[in-house]
């Protein structure tokens, strides 16, 4: 059985085009989908992507789940690191937790109300 | 088939009737490596259970387990990897696969500790060993690593999918979802949606996957996970992919251990040393031996043959002081059915303050004894099945310096292996 880690935050965007990047730490090995909403906005190793303007993105929900896999041998830590830049700042949050057992996962389970 | 086995059996049990028993260790091909954990090599022994702390929490613990009423507790085992005690968000697996020099140093430095105790005729007492490892070259991926790369990532890309749904309001049952993911599959596969975006995979082998694996994965998973009456649909989804239904452990540790074997160049070192407390007294400690190793091997990239060339110095220093460095290379060469390692080890001695007879050999005198000798030895392992192997080794052990004795190497053995689960490559 995996571990879940839910997170709920509040991203206060600025102005400008609203960027999105999610990469995977700790030498292991993943996946991350992005959604607006109920809308898929991309599935992959990494994330890099942009989610519109933040004017028409206000009281929008987004959700990211990772799945990482424990695959490197000397560490069972997992971590995901989102990054989300709009033209007036950029915000960093970075989530990380133990895998149980080699070949096990941590699933991050990440909302972010955009406000 | 037949025929092949009792053939074997019967060359294995001549072989076995003109065969003089020999010590496994005295026969261990594997003397050209750098011991995984150098700690308990030192101190010659091979612990059950290693202790091995992830975080610095952990690691305070079992320093403090190993040590009880003021002495050290025997039979301790403990190895870790001062890098990897804290989360590293910034290394992506890419860094770690394929690490700078400065980076791989880093990674893969590991300290081993151990404990032993000592009982003998004039004393008692405790022994701890130490000892350091790291790699300074890494060799890089083998085929196999990259094959193994791709199919965790089909793998898990197919849980994260599945995952997107746990959301979706309009599914009420098992059903509904296996519908809903394999539209969006064969959407993927019609290019009304997009692929996943997945380093090394190429468009046409993850639509090969969606197509031949990815939509029975999800049937089977559903068909195998019945959903619990109680349960809402985002519990049932996060148990499905949570569990070994869509995220099977078996390839992911493949990878796991594929990625310590990798071809190439790999140059690697440990040093170790130990320490003795006769009467668990620190005033009476005595460092009886030190070790250090230098391999370099080259892995082919068929991963079917491997050169190794080791550099060994080891000391001791209690009662007369030993000084011996070891230069060895060895061959190894396998098949699938097949495997041929030939292994020459040259020694150089020097065994200080040795008690002989003097020339007239009435009085006894301490003396040095200088001088080199060699070992040499030939395996060959012949698998008859996936549960026999037959085991054949020869060559010549190391002269003694001081004793005159037997130094031929000879064992013939058949191994019977456990079956165990296989992963299938995609």
């Amino acid at each position: 059985m995996s571990k879940i880690v839910s997170k709920e935050e509040q991203y206060p965007m600025g102005s400008g085009t609203l960027t999105i990047k999610v990469s995977l730490g700790d030498g292991q090995l993943g996946t991350t989908s992005v959604m607006l909403g109920n809308t898929s906005l991309g599935i992959g190793d990494t994330i890099d992507l942009t989610v519109g303007q933040t004017t028409e993105l206000t009281h929008q929900t987004i959700y990211i789940e990772s799945t990482c896999r424990d695959v490197n041998s000397s560490s069972d830590y997992t971590s995901v690191t989102v990054t989300f830049t709009d033209a007036a700042n950029t915000k960093t949050y970075t989530y990380s937790e133990q895998a149980e057992s080699s070949g096990g996962a941590v699933i991050y389970d990440l909302t972010f109300h955009l406000s | 088939m037949i025929g092949k086995c009792a053939w074997a059996t019967w060359l294995f049990l001549l072989l076995a009737c003109f065969a003089k028993g020999q010590s496994e260790d005295s026969l261990n091909l594997n003397q050209l490596r750098p011991p995984s954990s150098p700690a308990f090599n030192i101190l010659g022994i091979e612990p059950e259970s290693v202790m091995r702390p992830s975080t610095p929490n952990a690691l305070g613990s079992a320093l403090v387990s190993s040590i009880q009423d003021g002495f050290l507790r025997p039979d301790i085992a403990l190895e870790f990897a001062p890098y990897w005690l804290k989360s590293r968000p910034n290394i992506s697996f890419k860094d770690y696969i394929a690490s700078t020099f400065k980076q791989r140093l880093k990674q893969t430095t590991a300290i081993s500790i151990a404990t032993s105790s000592f009982n003998d005729e004039n004393e008692s007492g405790s022994r701890l060993g130490w000892g350091v490892r790291t790699q300074w070259l890494s060799g890089t991926t083998s085929s196999r690593t990259v094959e193994l790369t791709k199919a965790t990532l089909l793998e898990t890309t197919l849980g994260t999918l599945v995952g997107e749904y746990k959301r979706d309001t309009s599914i009420h049952t098992p059903a509904q979802l296996e519908t809903k993911v394999l539209a969006r599959i064969d959407a993927m596969l019609d290019g009304t949606a997009d692929l996943p975006q997945l380093t090394g995979l190429s468009p046409k082998e993850i639509k090969s996957f969606l197509r031949e694996k990815a939509k029975k994965q999800v049937q089977m998973a559903i068909l195998q996970n019945p959903k619990k009456e109680d349960e809402s649909m985002k519990n049932y989804i996060n148990r499905l992919r949570s569990e070994n239904a869509l995220l099977p452990k078996a390839t992911a540790k493949s990878l796991s251990k594929s990625i310590k074997e990798p071809v190439g160049w790999l140059l690697q070192s440990a040093i170790a040393s130990s320490m003795t407390f006769p009467s668990e007294r620190f005033q009476f400690s005595e460092i009886p031996n030190a070790s250090a190793w230098t391999t370099l091997t080259y892995r082919s990239y068929n991963e079917k043959s491997a050169i190794n060339l080791m550099v060994r110095y080891t000391g001791s220093f209690v009662d007369s002081v030993s000084n011996n460095l070891d230069i060895g290379l060895s061959l190894v060469r396998h098949s699938s059915n097949f495997s041929f390692a030939l292994e020459g080890l040259y020694r150089a001695y020097r065994v200080e303050g040795v008690e002989a007879l003097d020339e007239t050999l009435t009085q006894m005198t301490t003396t040095t004894i200088e001088g080199e000798t060699y070992r040499v030895t030939m395996n060959v392992a012949y698998k008859l099945s996936d549960l026999i192997t037959l085991n054949a080794t020869v060559g010549k052990d190391y002269d003694h310096p001081i004793v005159v004795g037997r130094n031929v190497l000879t064992l013939f053995g058949m191994n019977f292996n456990l079956p165990t689960s296989q992963v299938t490559r995609l």
